[in-house]
């Protein structure tokens, strides 16, 4: 069963644009799904439909079998996500942040401090966690972010912009922590403008154009001999008939 | 499993009390302002302490003991009401991390009954404050069973309950209203100052419930006035039966009832939720702007006009400081049809005051209401995550400040002038008093921007969670709106009473001469603290 179910999703905004125009596309246990796009082509719309912060009325996303329609908090229960520009609770110190969101997910006091510690010292923030998150640098806000989307162990993690902040130990280790997940069967689902790390990281990926998918696919199919980069320009200049379709 | 709105509620508390950042600061100064702070709002609780104590034992001396939970019940109700309806909007809707919240497993009513819960806490202390001094004096003069204490702190706790729902209930209804309609901004700015206007007019006529011509009048009158309000407004009344006649029933009536309410109120609002948050969360870029000629401005000049788009851009910002605005030029407006002796009747409740007793007063009354709540005050914080845009920029602070003052002048001086041109038409006042008052005037306006720019500079919070927690609650807003009240009142009475000696003119000039000092001194601060 897919972890990650869009179909036919649209969203209108004034009534009249659409930001995201019939958009279906299906991410499986293990995937790492890129999600391409220009600025405003509509990656942010659609991930903040699936994970419930954007209301929509057309199609229908589905996380692990529940609707993000029917049963929010089902789908919550299983999904992190990791917004650009996280807007964290400034006043709080990192560990406050932490074990607010273990709280949420009801997570034992055992685990949460291991799965603190496990990321913390990955990420090495650890030692900054007792600081006020008004005092991080974006980057470590970041940190504190993806860790607080791990710490219950998540079936889907959504992500929008991930790298951007983060320096390059960290991006490192957000990797690896994201192939660690899916062989785990987790899916991972994220937008990012560096094609470079998504034609590296992923294995399937979906190119958006004013809110709709002109292509996706593995990333063998849509790639062959050429870059990701190619077939993005390729694809953007141009409308490209999806490998599924044909 | 711990419950999710207690979590959510809990963390709330947490994120935005200054008490978080005094554990865990080792920035002296920092720790200086936040315990002045506690000290200031510590004073202010004090104050109305102290108030409510009195009243309820003067109450007690003129034989309306039983009257002291109405007046204590009325108190709470209609404070919780105005206190909420101004920033339910806000906190409800809007605030910074719903996309942070709305990605975790809440159920939307957990997220809002928390926010609820949250605006709840903050208005506490007040509604305590008036509570326990009421009860301290009730207890003084009636004796009552020991019972009867634990009893009214109770149920003094439910009270305000039910009128902070009706007000958030109209903040939802405004949103919702709003959100249906394209230019949605404007609809809910036009909607909370109709709420508004209704609000302070209902507490007009709350008040005017008290007030007579004289003070046998008011006292003979407030048994029947009180009882009049617990029937009109039921939970007073069972409030009132329960902590003076010792009747359980109305107690388990106003527990009942804001129990179901409670429910009642946050099913509904979390129904459309989500729905009205994506409308007012999401825009959609038209990409049909042209370049067209673009002209040069100073950078002061840049930054004024900057902080007016501010304003007119946020609902909450607009209806805090606007409204002072509008409504004097509004009451402006009434005068010169009805005339300024009608209207100062009304304020009066009938006592005998003219608009000739009081015309050197005139700058002050307008002032009290354009001045009360200046721009300055809230517009450094307001930068919030911003504030790196006008820092890494190749301009002084000094530069900053001058544009935020400009600001607050383009909008204060033209209401204040105005006003007071349409109270002195209406008042019959001479040209050299129109125009004494039109230069006390300007003086006003040029205090109130510049010590707002001082206590909002002085107290600038910038990791605020919600804009209302700077345009409402702010030190910086509380520090400036507490003198200036007090200072305003004192002039308004003594210039009353001097031009009675030196004449209306040489009063005012006087006045004008006292504010432009002041207004050097607070340049001074500011400048000081522009070096910072």
């Amino acid at each position: 069963m897919s972890v990650l179910r869009i179909e036919n999703y649209s969203k209108t905004y004034s009534g009249t644009k659409k930001a995201a125009d019939n958009i279906s596309l299906e991410v499986e246990s293990g995937d790492i799904y890129g999600f391409i796009g220009h600025n405003g082509a509509g990656k942010s719309t659609t991930i903040r439909a699936v994970v419930g912060v954007l209301d929509f009325t057309e199609g229908e996303i589905y996380i692990d079998g529940h609707s993000v329609k029917k049963e929010p908090l089902e789908c919550k229960k299983i999904t992190a996500y990791i917004p650009d520009n996280p807007d964290l609770y400034e006043n709080l110190t990192g560990i406050q942040y932490l074990n607010f969101i273990a709280d949420v997910f009801d997570i034992d006091s055992q685990t949460r401090q291991e799965r603190i510690k496990e990321y913390g010292d990955k990420l090495e923030i650890t030692s900054a966690l007792g600081d006020p998150i008004s005092s991080y640098s974006h980057g470590m806000k970041q940190k504190v972010a993806i860790i607080s989307a791990l710490i219950h162990d998540p079936k889907l993690i959504v992500m929008d912009e991930p790298f951007v902040g983060l320096d390059p130990k960290a991006a490192y280790m957000l990797k690896e922590i994201m192939h660690e997940m899916c062989k785990r069967g987790s899916a991972v689902f994220f937008s990012t403008h560096v094609l470079d790390v998504a034609e590296k990281l992923c294995n399937k990926v979906a190119i958006i154009k004013e809110g709709k998918i002109i292509t996706n696919g593995t990333m063998e199919e849509l790639v062959g001999d050429k870059s990701l980069e190619e077939v993005f320009l390729e694809g953007v200049t141009k409308e490209v008939v999806t490998p599924e379709a044909v | 499993m711990k419950d999710k709105t207690i979590i959510l509620f809990r963390t709330l508390l947490r994120s935005t009390s200054s008490f978080n950042i005094l554990k865990t600061t080792d920035d002296k100064k920092k720790k200086g302002k936040i315990i002045g702070g506690y000290i200031g709002m510590g004073m202010l609780y004090l104050m109305l302490i102290g108030y409510c104590f009195l009243t309820a034992i003067g109450f007690g001396y003129m034989g309306f003991i039983d009257q002291m939970a109405d007046m204590a019940a009325i108190m709470i109700c209609g404070l919780s009401f105005v206190f909420t309806i101004l920033k339910a909007g806000s906190y409800l809707f809007g605030f910074r991390e719903y996309e942070m919240l709305m990605a975790l497993p809440f159920s939307e009513k957990t997220i809002v009954s928390s926010k609820f819960l949250y605006m709840y806490m903050k208005n506490l202390p007040w509604n305590l404050s008036i509570s326990v001094a009421m009860l301290i004096g009730y207890g003084l003069m009636a004796r009552p069973a020991i019972y009867i204490y634990p009893l009214w702190i109770l149920l003094s706790l439910l009270l305000p309950v039910i009128p902070m729902l009706a007000a958030s209930f109209i903040g939802f209804i405004v949103a919702r209203i709003g959100t249906a309609f394209k230019h949605w901004k404007v609809v809910q700015t036009i909607l909370t100052f109709a709420f508004v206007f209704l609000a302070f007019s209902l507490r007009f006529i709350l008040e005017g419930l008290f007030r007579n011509n004289d003070v046998e009048d008011v006292l003979a009158g407030v048994s029947d006035k009180t009882q009049q309000i617990g029937s009109f407004y039921p939970p007073i009344g069972w409030f009132t039966k329960a902590v003076t006649g010792g009747n359980i029933l109305p107690a388990i009536l106003l527990i009942a009832l804001t129990a179901v309410l409670f429910e009642l109120t946050f099913r509904i609002i979390s129904g459309s939720y989500k729905k009205m948050n994506s409308t007012m969360k999401t825009s959609v870029a038209k990409q049909s702007f042209k370049m067209t000629t673009l002209k040069r401005k100073s950078p002061s000049q840049a930054i004024a006009e900057k902080e007016i788009r501010r304003l007119f851009g946020s609902t909450n910002y607009f209806v805090n400081v606007g409204f002072g605005y509008i409504l004097a030029l509004v009451l402006g407006v009434v005068s010169l049809f009805i005339g300024l002796d009608r209207i100062i009747g009304v304020v009066v409740q009938g006592a005998p005051v003219t608009s000739q007793m009081i015309l050197p007063a005139i700058p002050f009354v307008v002032y009290f209401l354009t001045g009360m709540a200046a721009m300055t005050t809230c517009s450094p914080s307001l930068e919030g995550k911003n504030y790196w845009i006008l820092k890494s920029s190749p301009l002084t602070n000094r530069q900053i400040y001058l544009g935020k003052i400009m600001a607050n002048l383009y909008l204060a001086v033209p209401a204040q002038l105005l006003t007071t041109l349409l109270f002195c038409i209406s008042a019959k006042a001479s040209f050299i008093e129109m125009v004494s008052f039109m230069i006390l005037g300007v003086a006003l306006c040029c205090f109130s921007s510049v010590f707002g720019c001082a206590c909002g500079i002085h107290f600038m919070k910038l990791d605020w969670e919600n804009e209302i927690e700077v345009i409402k609650q702010g030190t910086g807003v509380v520090v400036y709106m507490f003198p200036n009240m007090i200072l305003t009142t004192v002039l308004l009475l003594g210039s009353i009473f001097l031009s009675r000696v030196t004449g209306t003119v040489v009063t005012v000039l006087l006045a004008a001469l006292l504010y432009a000092a002041l207004t050097f001194v607070f340049a001074l601060r500011v400048e000081k603290l522009s070096q910072n």
